[in-house]
């Protein structure tokens, strides 16, 4: 069992493991032959069944034919033995009439189905007989069966088995088969009442026609056996007699009246068995199945032949179904294995039926939009490489640079040595928190902290040309910023609102929360910008003119600075400009209130 | 490929199948109608008088319903004749017959011819065969053993010395010569001396004879048919078994009898016949039954029904 088990796993296993075509084939395939054997089976056995019930009932028909016949030929002989009795013997006394003529007359009314009519005394001596005929010399009737039993059993007939005629001599050398018609009869001879027994030998010839006249033709055969299981008659009696035809005529002995099953000479066959009244004697009926099947051999291998080529188109039309179903869906696997191995650009089979056509379609929907999205985040991350690259830039801008440490060098030569360190100390802060341990997220008092040294540095060379203001709300020191948006924004304040300004320039830089969000605003004084430029600065697909000094304040940084918040923090977050012509320019950064941590400071 | 391949095999493994099975229905359907054709079939009978055969007919005539066969009796007009046989069977191997079934007239004479026929169409020999070089099938009872019996029933009778002629004896056939053998082989412990002639006529003498040995049914009836009306009583025994020599058992002309199976012989000839041109196939001559039958016995249910049989 557990074996059994084990090996149907192991198959299902197999099966599960094949490509979809070759399941649905098998699955197909499986189905209709177990389909087909099963109606085949019921057709078969139905058709068997009907056959053999149509045998039944022909065999009981030809069995009550032949039965009726019988019964009736020994009932007349019965008759013929009545009358030879109560009509002819037992009105005569033997020693005074002559009652042969009358025999003789009673046996010509019956000449066709009789041999002889006989009466013997006790000792078995012909007293009268029909036809006249020389007795044999030896005399042997005593010794005979059908003698015996009329005495013994006075009451009854007794019908004998077929024999040869044994009484007369018969100069034409005939020796005929008869079946021996017997009873006890009381013979009168001179008053006195003695035993004798009356003989008809019935012409055996008569109960072979019954039985060659029942028409059952080439379909089996019938024959009669006694109550014992003597063979009495036989269509093949004498290659019964030979050994040449088996027939066990004990078979159905004692079986009751009616229909069996069985093989008789090794053919499944109906027997029908019916006792024939008086005697005892059991007329069986033979009729082998493959009669009414015209020929079942035939019938089985054109069935055979009919199943394998049924079996051969099923095959072909699953196969041809299944690969119809599964073509598609390989197709379409393929598809999507050229998209695993990243090759977006792979075309999407679609096709079959509607179904699948639909799963193409989204998956090709699906590769569509997996393209665009890789597209975004290369173009996102190209973007983002580049504002950090324009942020280091910036950082490290050579001019910024020269200036600061020629100023330095100036103040150092001028014995300004206390302004110096001052210098050095804020440049050496600036590019601490630019680097912030390759961070790009800080706090926002780093961040302020970086503006203020830039400002340090710039104040010496604009020799305070400007003020700075810084109006910082307490609680967003701790919060989270991309580093180096404030420098950006001051130096454009500085090269575009102070540079050329005529009185005291002034720069504020305000920090707070508005409604839970962060703003960092660079507000200065100057002298403002159109709106149309407003417009233009952020927009990334806008051309800008270059500024008075190249890249400086060329508006790219400012534009930087945004790109940077958009991409750290989403697209609702950014820089926004008011600027207002003779009036000055605010510049300011939206960003979420996120508290900053060691573990967001590095994203 | 790989699964193109295994389909491919999948295919020629059920053309194979389909094929097999519709050679298998074809060689079914095939024998079944060579089955369903009649075999046309010659019996070449020796001696004239078709009474003799009467019994093997009946039984051939059984065989051909069972086998479905067309038969065709030839009888001879000359006897025991060698040459008419010999006619017979070329005459009937041109007429297309399919099989012949011979009671050979001699045992050495017709070899030449029964082997020539044989290698066209199968011979089988029924109450008599041949000595031939080449194993020709003879359908017969123990010829030997039944010419044992004859003897032995003679020493039953009392005559176990004199003189005894052997009726028939001098016949070539087979069967005749067997059973001769046989006779002598129990008679040669006795002080018998034994006479062989063709036929007993009616004017034989046979006053020297203590018994007379009829080696054949024909040669049996003739030789009761002679002793019938003759004052003079000789034992007489012989072997077949028909209506008239059983008449002449009961009447004490004949006291016993050596009879074989006519009916069954006939039928296994025929039968064995059938089966050599269906099957083409070499078999073993079956036995047949013989029996010693006397007139206190010949009512008994076995020699019954040896003796007259039904048909």
């Amino acid at each position: 069992m557990g074996r059994a088990k084990q090996v149907l796993t192991h198959w299902l296993e197999g099966v599960r493991s094949k490509n979809i075509q070759y399941t649905i084939a098998l699955a197909f395939i499986g189905i209709t032959l177990v389909a087909m054997l099963l109606v085949g089976v019921v057709l078969y056995t139905g058709f068997f069944s009907s056959a053999e019930t149509m045998m039944k009932e022909n065999n009981t028909r030809l069995v009550e034919q032949i039965g009726l016949n019988l019964d009736m030929y020994l009932k007349n002989m019965m008759r013929v033995s009545e009358t030879a009795y109560y009509r002819v013997i037992k009105k005569h006394d033997l020693a005074v009439d002559d009652i042969g003529n009358q025999i003789e007359l009673l046996y010509d009314a019956n000449k066709d189905l009789l041999v002889s009519i006989v009466i013997l005394d006790p000792e078995g001596n012909v007293l009268t007989s029909a036809p006249a005929a020389k007795e044999k010399e030896a005399q042997i009737a005593k010794d005979q069966v059908w003698f015996r039993e009329a005495l013994d059993k006075i009451e009854n007939f007794h019908f004998s088995l077929p024999h040869v005629q044994n009484l007369f001599d018969d100069p034409d050398c005939r020796y005929r088969w008869v079946v021996s018609l017997s009873r006890a009869v009381e013979l009168t001879e001179n008053g006195q009442v003695g035993q004798g027994v009356l003989l008809l030998d019935i012409n055996f010839s008569g109960i072979e026609q019954i039985f060659n006249n029942a028409g059952y033709g080439d379909s089996g055969y019938a024959y009669l056996v006694g109550e014992d299981g003597q063979m009495i008659y036989h269509p093949r009696q004498q290659l019964v007699y030979s050994d040449l035809f088996e027939e066990d005529s004990l078979a159905f002995v004692g079986e009751e009246d009616g229909n069996y099953i069985g093989k008789v000479n090794g053919q499944d066959s109906v027997i029908t068995v019916k006792t024939v009244g008086y005697t005892g004697w059991k007329i069986v009926r033979v009729a082998p199945v493959g009669i009414y099947s015209d020929d079942v051999l035939f019938i089985q291998l054109a069935g055979l032949i009919g199943v394998v080529c049924l079996a051969i188109l099923i095959i072909l039309v699953n196969q041809s179904v299944s690969t119809q179903i599964a073509r598609p869906v390989e197709r379409l696997q393929k598809s999507v294995e050229k998209l695993e191995n990243g090759d977006l650009d792979a075309e999407i089979s679609i096709g079959g039926s509607y179904e699948i056509q639909r799963l193409g379609r989204t998956v090709q929907s699906m590769a569509q939009e997996m393209k665009k999205l890789m597209a975004d985040v290369v173009k996102e991350q190209e973007s983002k490489h580049k504002s950090e690259l324009d942020a280091l830039q910036h950082q490290i801008n050579p001019h910024f640079l020269y200036n600061t440490l020629s100023s330095i060098v100036w103040m150092i030569e001028k014995g300004r040595a206390e302004e110096s360190v001052n210098m050095i100390s804020a440049l050496s802060r600036l590019f601490r928190i630019s680097l912030s341990k390759g961070r790009t997220i800080i706090r926002v008092g780093d961040e302020l902290e970086h503006a203020k040294s830039y400002l340090t540095l710039q104040k010496v060379r604009y020799k305070n040309k400007f003020t700075v203001t810084f109006d910082t709300d307490p609680e967003v020191l701790e919060l989270s910023t991309v580093k180096l948006i404030i420098q950006p924004l001051l130096e454009n304040a500085i090269y575009h609102g102070m540079e050329f300004m005529d009185g005291d320039g002034e720069i504020t830089v305000r920090s707070q929360i508005r409604d839970g969000q962060l703003y960092i605003a660079v507000q200065d004084n100057g002298d403002g910008m159109p709106p149309d430029l407003c417009a233009k600065l952020l927009d990334p697909n806008a051309e800008i003119k270059q500024g008075k000094s190249g890249s400086r304040g060329s508006g790219l940084g400012m534009r930087n600075v945004h790109e940077r918040i958009r991409l750290a923090f989403g697209a609702e977050y950014g820089l926004s400009i008011r600027s207002k012509l003779g009036w000055g320019t605010v510049v300011e950064a939206h960003l979420p209130c996120i508290p900053y941590d060691e573990e967001n400071g590095g994203t | 490929m790989q699964t193109k391949r295994k389909y491919s095999w999948g295919y020629l493994a059920l053309a194979v199948v389909v094929c097999g099975v519709l050679l298998v229905s074809w060689g079914n359907l095939r024998r079944k109608q060579r089955l369903s054709e009649p075999v046309e079939l010659s019996v070449i009978v020796r001696w004239q008088s078709s009474e003799v055969w009467e019994n093997i007919r009946r039984g051939i005539e059984l065989a051909a319903q069972d086998y479905n066969l067309d038969v065709m009796y030839i009888t001879l007009t000359d006897g025991n004749s060698v040459q008419e046989q010999e006619t017979m069977i070329d005459r009937e191997t041109q007429l297309d017959t399919q099989a012949i079934l011979l009671a050979a007239a001699d045992q050495e004479a017709l070899c030449q011819t029964v082997e020539e026929t044989q290698k066209k169409i199968p011979v089988i020999c029924f109450e008599s065969g041949t000595v031939c070089p080449e194993d020709v099938m003879c359908v017969s009872a123990d010829n030997y053993a039944m010419g044992q019996e004859l003897g032995k029933l003679l020493l039953a009778q009392g005559v176990e010395q004199g003189q005894v002629l052997l009726v028939g004896a001098d016949s070539p056939c087979q069967s005749i010569q067997d059973r001769k053998a046989g006779v002598l082989s129990v008679l040669e412990d006795y002080p018998i001396s034994t006479t062989v002639c063709s036929e007993l006529g009616e004017e034989s003498e046979l006053t020297e004879y203590d018994a007379v040995l009829a080696l054949d049914t024909q040669p049996l009836e003739d030789a009761a048919q002679s002793l019938e009306h003759r004052p003079q009583k000789v034992v007489l025994l012989g072997i077949g078994g028909n209506n008239r020599i059983a008449y002449h058992m009961e009447h004490n002309v004949i006291q016993g009898i050596v009879a074989q199976n006519e009916v069954g012989m006939g039928y296994l000839a025929a039968k064995q016949a059938a089966e050599a041109v269906r099957t083409r196939a070499s078999q073993e001559a079956p036995g047949i039954e013989y029996r010693v039958i006397t007139k206190e016995t010949m009512y008994e249910r076995e020699n019954e029904q040896l003796l007259f049989p039904f048909c």
